[in-house]
């Protein structure tokens, strides 16, 4: 029996609804067919309401946040930017970090074409050290060189997927503080109010074979530590919605939808959730 | 890396041998193993993560038997399961030497 074959049979086994298998070539995901995705118009809207994106502040209001949030989605527009692959480079912190940042640019400046695409190398390459590729990095550590350095464009220093040298370029984007969310509730509040967080999660080897669903792992084995950007909720499907970094070809176009509770990304990991200033580009 | 030049490790019929292969499944990848079945056996594999940050390559430890003497080659491929090639390759070479007598 094959790996996958494995995988679906375990996935029936243990009562889960999630698919297994692999992507074919010209049947990428479209963002349209699966259930559940957008913002409820059932909560109040994003940010605040018309005219209050971003809100920066970091004091929760006393309103509930809506019960499904997906910033694919918010008022009908996309305020996240392109899927993009990390290939074999452990980079996938300054992937992460890099794609809630362009969110939270598109959200700043209220302008969901607003495509900024960050350069993950000059934050990773400047950031990780030499070895980063096969050491990984910490999310922590990532933010604090985005708030004592800052973000420059890919086009000015673009990623390879090896590991490359430093390289100093101007910056247009700075972090200039950010909150670590462990609450279950605050967590959905920070992602509804300001717009996607950066994760963290334990990869378990099924992870690989997602297809579509709501993922729950069939096996306890883990592989690595991975770092993602958390873009969404439904409360009504019990999943967060995740943008990854492994391409487009993978899951549901690149994105997936995670239980509650499942792989840390809830639980021993926290929401990092960061305040930014735009420098002139 | 394409491992053109394959490293050769010398052992005993019955006598289990361990290959161990770094992996950066935090960015989709694991290997895959083949080898001819007749003559090696896979008795088992585990994986071992050892680092706290995130995205550092994990370590996959296989364990084989070679079940009869000769050469035999066991091929790895590093690739994600949804992609069509495999981005590095590495063969390895069991010089299998029959097993002493018991005396």
């Amino acid at each position: 029996m094959g790996k996958l074959d494995e995988v679906k049979q375990s996935i029936v086994s243990q009562g889960l609804s999630w698919e297994a298998g692999t992507t074919e070539v010209g049947k990428q995901y479209e963002l349209g067919n699966f259930r559940g995705l957008g913002f409820s118009t059932r909560g109040r809207e994003p940010g605040g309401g018309k005219g209050r994106l971003p809100q920066q502040t970091f004091a929760f209001q006393t309103f509930m946040a809506p019960v499904e949030v997906d910033w694919r989605r918010v008022e009908g527009k996309d305020w996240t930017t392109s899927v993009r692959d990390q290939s074999q480079c452990g980079a996938c912190v300054a992937f992460a970090t890099c794609a809630t940042l362009e969110s939270r640019l598109k959200i700043l400046k209220e302008d969901p074409y607003d495509n900024v695409e960050l350069s993950v190398s000059h934050l990773f390459f400047c950031g990780a050290g030499e070895n980063g590729c096969d050491e990984g990095w910490q999310i922590g550590n990532a933010l604090k060189r985005c708030r004592e350095k800052g973000v420059g464009l890919e086009s000015k220093f673009r990623y390879t997927g090896k590991q490359q040298k430093c390289k100093e370029i101007d910056t247009v984007v700075r972090v200039s503080r950010w909150r670590r969310v462990m609450d279950s509730s605050d967590r959905r509040k920070a992602i509804y109010l300001r717009g996607p967080v950066i994760g963290g999660m334990i990869v378990h080897s099924d992870f690989l074979w997602y297809k579509a669903g709501v993922y729950r792992p069939t096996t306890s084995e883990s592989i690595g530590l991975h770092a993602v950007s958390v873009i969404g909720y439904d409360d009504t499907a019990g999943c967060w919605i995740v943008k990854n970094s492994w391409g487009t070809a993978w899951g549901e176009g690149g994105f997936f939808r995670i239980g509650y509770g499942c792989c840390g990304l809830d639980g021993q990991f926290p929401f990092y959730d960061p305040a930014i200033e735009e420098i002139t580009r | 890396m394409n491992n053109a030049d394959p490293k050769i490790i010398s052992t005993k019929i019955g006598e289990p041998v361990e290959i161990e292969l770094k992996f950066p499944g935090a960015s989709g990848y694991e290997w895959s193993v083949s080898f001819d079945g007749e003559h090696v056996t896979l008795l088992g594999k585990r994986r071992k993560l050892n680092s706290k940050k995130m995205g550092a390559k994990a370590k996959e430890v296989f364990k084989f038997e070679a079940l009869s003497e000769g050469d035999h080659k066991i091929s790895f491929a590093l690739r994600r399961p949804w992609e069509d090639e495999a981005v590095e390759h590495r063969d390895i070479v069991l010089h299998v030497k029959a097993s002493e007598p018991i005396k």
